[in-house]
C-alpha cells in the first residue's frame, strides 16, 4: 500500500541557491509526521515543493502513489492536499466566516456545507465567538486556528503545517498540539515543528532535515530519547546530570 | 449658490465617469499587480462602439451594453494572449499594456478616422432644465445615478457573492487563495475582463457627456485614473470612489476658474494626500 506522502531524492532551488539536496520522506496514512531542523534546513520549501509553490528539479512527489509533478498548486489542493503557511496563511480582509467559506470544495451542498463549518467550529471555539469578525482583527493565536481550521473545513488527504506554534502564547501551543493530535487516524499530516515539545505531544514520526537532506527518520520516541541527536541537528541544549 | 451646484453635479458626473475607469484600474493593480495602461484603450474602444451603435440603433442601453461587452472580449484576449505571461515582470508589463494602449487607439484612427466624431446623447436624456438658476442636464443626472448604481452592484458582488470573495482573497494573497484550490489564474482573467468592461462603460458614457468621441481621448483618461488609484489608495474599490470624488469636484471647480490648470489640480491633490497619507486614502500597507 503506497504512503499517504512520499518524496524520493527531492531537489529545488529557489533562484540559483539550492535548497533540498536529496530529500526524502514517507508520511503513512493517518499518522502525524513531524519535520524538525535548524533554520534554512529546506523545511519550508519541501512543503512548497510539495504544493507545487517550488519546482522539483529532480526525484518524485507522490500522494497515494500518484506524482503531482508538473501539477500547479491548486490542482494539488484539488487532489486533497490542505497547506497551512507559516505567514499570512489568512485572508484578513475577509471575516472568519467567508474564510472557512472560501475553502469549502463546490461540490458541497449547504447542508453539507454548514455541517463541515460546524465541525471545525467544534474544534475551535474561539472561532465562533468571532464568527463574524474580520480575520484580520484577530489574535496571532485566532488567526492560526483559523489557518488551520479553514484547511480542515476542506477535509484534506494531507494535511501541511508550517510551524504552527511560531510566536504563539503557550495557551495556544498547548491547544495547537491537543488539536493536531486529536487529527490521527482523521487525516494525515506533515507538520514542520521548531518546538520539541509540541512536536512530542503531536507527532508520532519524526524526519530530520539539516542542509536540504533528509538525515534521519523514525519514530517520535527515537528522537525524544536521543539527546545528542537533539544537540547536533535541532540546537537543543541538553543540561548535564551534576551540573 | 446657483454656480457652486452647478459646478458640484458637474463634478460629480466627471466622479462618475472617473470611477468606472478607476475601479476597474483598481481592483486589476489589487489583484495582479499589473499597472494596466491598456485600460485607456478599452475606454476608447467602449466609446466608439458605443458611438456607433448609438447612431446605428438609437438605443441607449444596447450601446452602452454592447460598448462594454467590446470591453470585455478586449480583456479577455489582451489577458489571455499577453499578459498571462508576463505576471511577475512589471517592466514587460508597462511595455506590453502601453503597447496595446497604442495599437487600440490607432486601430480606432484607422476605422473611425482622426477627426472626432460627433456623439449626442441621446434624445430622451437631452433635455434640460433651469431650476432656482441652476442648470439640470438629463444626461448629467443619468451618469451621475449610473456610476452610484455601478458602485453599488460593485459592492454587492464584492461583498456578498463567492466571486466577490474570491475577488478579496485574491488580492490580499493570491498565493493562498491558489493553495485552497481554486483557479487563481481564472480569477485573473475574469478580473482583467471585468475590469476592461467597467472601463468600456466609461467609454461608452462619455461620448455624450464630452460630445465628441477621439482616438487620443484614452490616454487623457487613463492618467486621470491612475491620480485617482494611487489618490484612493491602490486595490481599493471604496477608495476609488472616494479618489473619483476629489478630482472630479476639484476638476470641475478649477475648469470654471482656470481652465488650463485642470489637470494639474488633480495631481496636485494626489501629492498632497500622499505626503499626508503614502498609502492613500483608503490603502493599505502590504501585508508581509
Amino acid at each position: 500500500m503506497p504512503e499517504a506522502l512520499e518524496m524520493r531524492d527531492v531537489v529545488a532551488n529557489i533562484g540559483e541557491y539550492r535548497i533540498l539536496d536529496g530529500v526524502r520522506l514517507a508520511v503513512p496514512e493517518g499518522s502525524v509526521t513531524v519535520m524538525l531542523g535548524r533554520n534554512g534546513a529546506g523545511k519550508t520549501t519541501t512543503l512548497r515543493t510539495i504544493m507545487g509553490f517550488v519546482p522539483c528539479l529532480n526525484g518524485t512527489v507522490r500522494l497515494f502513489g500518484d506524482s503531482l509533478a508538473g501539477l500547479p498548486p491548486h490542482r494539488i489542493a484539488r487532489l486533497g492536499v490542505g497547506y497551512v503557511p507559516e505567514d499570512a496563511n489568512v485572508f484578513p480582509n475577509l471575516t472568519v466566516a467567508e474564510n472557512l467559506r472560501l475553502a469549502l470544495p463546490r461540490a458541497h451542498g449547504r447542508a453539507q456545507a454548514e455541517e463541515a463549518v460546524e465541525q471545525v467550529l467544534g474544534l475551535f471555539p474561539d472561532l465562533r465567538q468571532a464568527y463574524r469578525r474580520w480575520a484580520g482583527h484577530l489574535s496571532g493565536g485566532q488567526r492560526q486556528m483559523l489557518a488551520i481550521a479553514s484547511v480542515l473545513v476542506s477535509q484534506p488527504r494531507v494535511m501541511l503545517i508550517d510551524e504552527p506554534s511560531k510566536g504563539l502564547s503557550p495557551r495556544f501551543v498547548d491547544l495547537l498540539g491537543e488539536v493536531i493530535a486529536q487529527l490521527r487516524g482523521r487525516t494525515t499530516v506533515l507538520l514542520v515543528e521548531q518546538n520539541l515539545r509540541l512536536a512530542a505531544v503531536a507527532g508520532e514520526r519524526f524526519t530530520l532535515l539539516d542542509e536540504g537532506r533528509t538525515v534521519m527518520e523514525g519514530p517520535m520516541e527515537e528522537l525524544l530519547e536521543n539527546t545528542a541527536l537533539q544537540q547536533r541537528y535541532l540546537g537543543v541544549r541538553v543540561r548535564e546530570r551534576g551540573n | 449658490m446657483s454656480v457652486a451646484l452647478t459646478l458640484l453635479l458637474n463634478g460629480l458626473a466627471n466622479s462618475a465617469l472617473y470611477f468606472l475607469m478607476a475601479s476597474g484600474l483598481t481592483l486589476i493593480f489589487g489583484l495582479l499587480r499589473v499597472v494596466n495602461f491598456a485600460h485607456g484603450g478599452f475606454f476608447v474602444w467602449g466609446a466608439y462602439t458605443g458611438t456607433f451603435l448609438a447612431s446605428a440603433l438609437h438605443n441607449l442601453a444596447a450601446s452602452i451594453a454592447g460598448g462594454a461587452a467590446v470591453g470585455v472580449l478586449l480583456g479577455w484576449l489582451v489577458e489571455r494572449g499577453l499578459m498571462r505571461r508576463l505576471y511577475g515582470d512589471a517592466t514587460q508589463q508597462l511595455l506590453i499594456t502601453m503597447g496595446v494602449l497604442m495599437v487600440l487607439s490607432e486601430l480606432v484612427r484607422l476605422i473611425f478616422g482622426p477627426n472626432p466624431i460627433s456623439a449626442p446623447a441621446p434624445t430622451s436624456l437631452g433635455r434640460s432644465w433651469v431650476v432656482n438658476g441652476v442648470p439640470l442636464v438629463a444626461y448629467e443626472g443619468f451618469v451621475i445615478l449610473f456610476g452610484a448604481a455601478v458602485f453599488a452592484i460593485l459592492q454587492g458582488v464584492l461583498r456578498g457573492t463567492r466571486l466577490g470573495a474570491l475577488i478579496r482573497a485574491g488580492v490580499s494573497n493570491p498565493e493562498l487563495l491558489a493553495a485552497r484550490g481554486i483557479p487563481v489564474r481564472r480569477v485573473f482573467t475574469a478580473v482583467f475582463a471585468i475590469g476592461a468592461g467597467l472601463a468600456a462603460l466609461a467609454g461608452g458614457l462619455s461620448g455624450p457627456w464630452f460630445g465628441a468621441v477621439t482616438p487620443d481621448m484614452g490616454m487623457d483618461m487613463q492618467l486621470t485614473a491612475f491620480v485617482i488609484v494611487v489618490l484612493g489608495g491602490l486595490g481599493s474599490v471604496g477608495g476609488s470612489l472616494l479618489g473619483s470624488l476629489v478630482v472630479g469636484i476639484t476638476t470641475a471647480i478649477v475648469s470654471y476658474f482656470a481652465p488650463s490648470l485642470a489637470v494639474l489640480a488633480g495631481v496636485v491633490v494626489m501629492a498632497l494626500v500622499l505626503v499626508v497619507r503614502p498609502h492613500g486614502l483608503m490603502g493599505q500597507r502590504e501585508v508581509a
